[in-house]
């Protein structure tokens, strides 16, 4: 316990648990609605485009000089992902390719981009690797102030328009018919897919990122009965499974994005074990009420209109 | 234009995806108070024509207009916020548990409105309760019966206070007896003065709330009109005679060769 405490006192260990904590609460927000539309996979897919975002800024650093070599490569990486998720969402929306196909493209293009583009940059597949796996430990404070700000931006639009992009992601055709600005709504969740992903690209890394937006979400809605609730929970078993995550690998020396991932699907498979106790518990104090309500009688004793 | 224009003007309206015509030349026209079935077998075209008025189908030519405002030129500009829809499918049941109250407050928004007030949650209740499903409000929308998701489907309308109400097939998946309180409840949302248009497979349970009748046939209007009353063949009415003196619209006699592609858009 004391060596935690002492811990808490090293600035480079504060700086990663701050972009974990950030990291953890807000991709669950954004997870929430790819889950809910059926998108699990588009964090993969915008990652792998990210990927070659990075490589793009390697070679932009190295055709200016820049004083670091990857100076430019989140900004790459922030371009390339939000140009790939608006690019997935236009094919989506348009109805032509399916998504799935789209999302395919994307994996191998990405990764196969990247390294080319990283070896045209006069880089190694080496130096892509801080990007894959993640390098909590490098995180310097101009890094913090952009995990910080994006993140920041992630929530506003995931928690402030919750409900406006629940309503696009549960029924499409009714927003429609209510008036709401469906097109802008689905472009900004593309965006602020995006937008996690790479905030989550130096915690978890770009293989692991959409781990982190989906795993947490994939636990909460076992136990969940509202959409709300379930978007809390995951907040919750994110923030839960990055902390703890990183404080494990300042014991033990592993790579802190994989145990994090490796912690989430633990709590998931904790909470799958304990769901059917849990709903018995629930059935037990609260849901009597419920239960004696059979459907048929009740479809029958509707009540009319005022 | 009229000082009050009609809640439905379609002039002309042909509607085409992928190079299909689901719509040709449709000229309808709803005035404020009134009841309006669309009938007709599947593929006719009922759920184009509704789509079609409300701007989520390509038309091709003509124009439809939601009380004045065209939805094929200026969708931005019509007046949402006084529409009640009830699609036909009702929403996909994804992976994230939703409540029925949290779905029907999703009515309450609109173009200048993303986020709820206050007051929101009161007034869901209240459109719940209006429909009788108000017990259902904290149950997940996932695991309601075909009726309950109907009616909260239906409440998601009525939240808005609408003055046009358009329902796509409210009876598929609803036991006779729910039919019933459905028309109980249509009639007395009439009765207030807002408008309805309603997609029906046959006119169940609605015969006498209904003011006219629109049968559709292969994508044109083929009869606009009364309602075909009969309720045996032989009784019946001279709209019915057009019907092929069935008691029932099932138009499957009139138009036994309907093309499958047209049964259902993507």
């Amino acid at each position: 316990m004391s060596g935690l405490l002492e811990m808490l006192t090293v600035p480079l260990f504060q700086r990663a648990l701050l972009a974990a904590l950030v990291v953890g609460v807000s991709a669950p927000v954004v997870g929430t609605f790819l889950v809910q539309r059926r998108l699990s996979l588009l964090g993969d897919g915008i990652g792998h485009v990210a990927l070659t975002g990075v490589a793009l800024g390697w070679l932009v650093g190295a055709a200016t000089g820049a004083a670091r070599a990857d100076a430019y490569a989140v900004p790459g990486a922030v371009v390339a992902a939000v140009i790939g998720a608006v690019a997935i969402e236009t094919v989506r929306g348009r109805g032509r390719t399916s998504g799935d196909l789209a999302l395919a493209l994307l994996f191998y293009g990405g990764i196969a981009g990247g390294v080319v583009v990283i070896g045209l940059a006069g880089g190694t597949n080496a130096n892509l690797m801080a990007y894959l796996f993640g390098s909590l430990a490098t995180v310097g404070t101009a890094d913090l102030v952009a995990i910080l700000v994006m993140s920041a931006a992630i929530l506003t639009v995931g928690l402030g328009l919750r409900t406006a992009l629940f309503a696009v992601s549960h029924d499409e055709e009714f927003a429609r018919s209510t008036g709401l600005p469906v097109g802008a709504l689905n472009i900004a969740v593309a965006v602020v897919a995006a937008l996690t992903v790479t905030v989550s690209m130096r915690v978890v890394g770009l293989l692991l990122v959409s781990a982190l937006m989906i795993v947490p979400v994939a636990a909460s809605q076992l136990v969940a009965r509202s959409f709300r609730q379930t978007m809390r929970l995951a907040m919750v078993i994110g923030a839960t499974a990055c902390v703890a995550g990183l404080v494990v690998t300042f014991v033990v020396p592993l790579a802190p994005g994989a145990v994090i991932v490796v912690l989430a699907i633990a709590i998931y498979a904790g909470v799958a074990v304990l769901r059917p106790v849990l709903a018995r518990a629930r059935r037990r104090d609260g849901g009597s009420r419920e239960v004696s309500r059979g459907d048929a009688t009740h479809d029958a004793a509707a009540g009319s209109a005022r | 234009m009229p000082l009050t224009p009609d809640p439905i003007e379609l002039d002309g309206v042909s509607v085409a995806v992928g190079g299909t015509r689901l719509l040709e030349a449709v000229d309808l026209r709803v005035r404020s108070g009134e009841a309006v079935a669309l009938l007709g077998a599947n593929g006719s075209g009922k759920s184009t024509l509704v789509r079609a008025v409300l701007g989520q189908v390509p038309v091709v030519a003509g124009d439809a207009r939601l009380f004045g405002v065209s939805t094929r030129h200026a969708a931005a500009r019509a007046p949402w916020r006084r529409v009640g829809y009830v699609p036909q499918r009702l929403g996909a049941v994804s992976g994230v548990p939703a409540t029925a109250l949290e779905v029907v407050t999703t009515g309450l928004l609109g173009r200048r409105r993303l986020r709820l007030r206050r007051a929101d949650t009161d007034r869901a209740h209240q459109a719940m309760e209006q429909v009788g499903v108000a017990d259902l409000a904290d149950r997940p929308f996932g695991v309601l019966s075909g009726g309950q998701a109907q009616r909260v489907a239906i409440a998601r309308a009525l939240v808005r206070d609408p003055d046009l109400l358009l329902l796509d097939e409210p009876l598929a998946g609803v036991d006779v007896l729910t039919q019933a309180t459905f028309a109980r409840l249509l009639g007395d949302l009439h009765e207030q003065g807002r408008t309805i248009v309603m997609v029906l497979h046959e006119l169940g349970p609605f015969g006498d709330l209904l003011d006219r009748a629109v049968v559709l046939r292969a994508g044109s209007v083929v009869h606009d009109g009364a309602i075909p009353r009969a309720e045996h063949p032989g009784t019946a009415g001279p709209a019915a005679a057009h019907l092929h003196e069935h008691d029932h619209l099932h138009l499957d006699h009139v138009m036994p060769t309907e093309p499958a592609t047209q049964r259902s858009l993507p």
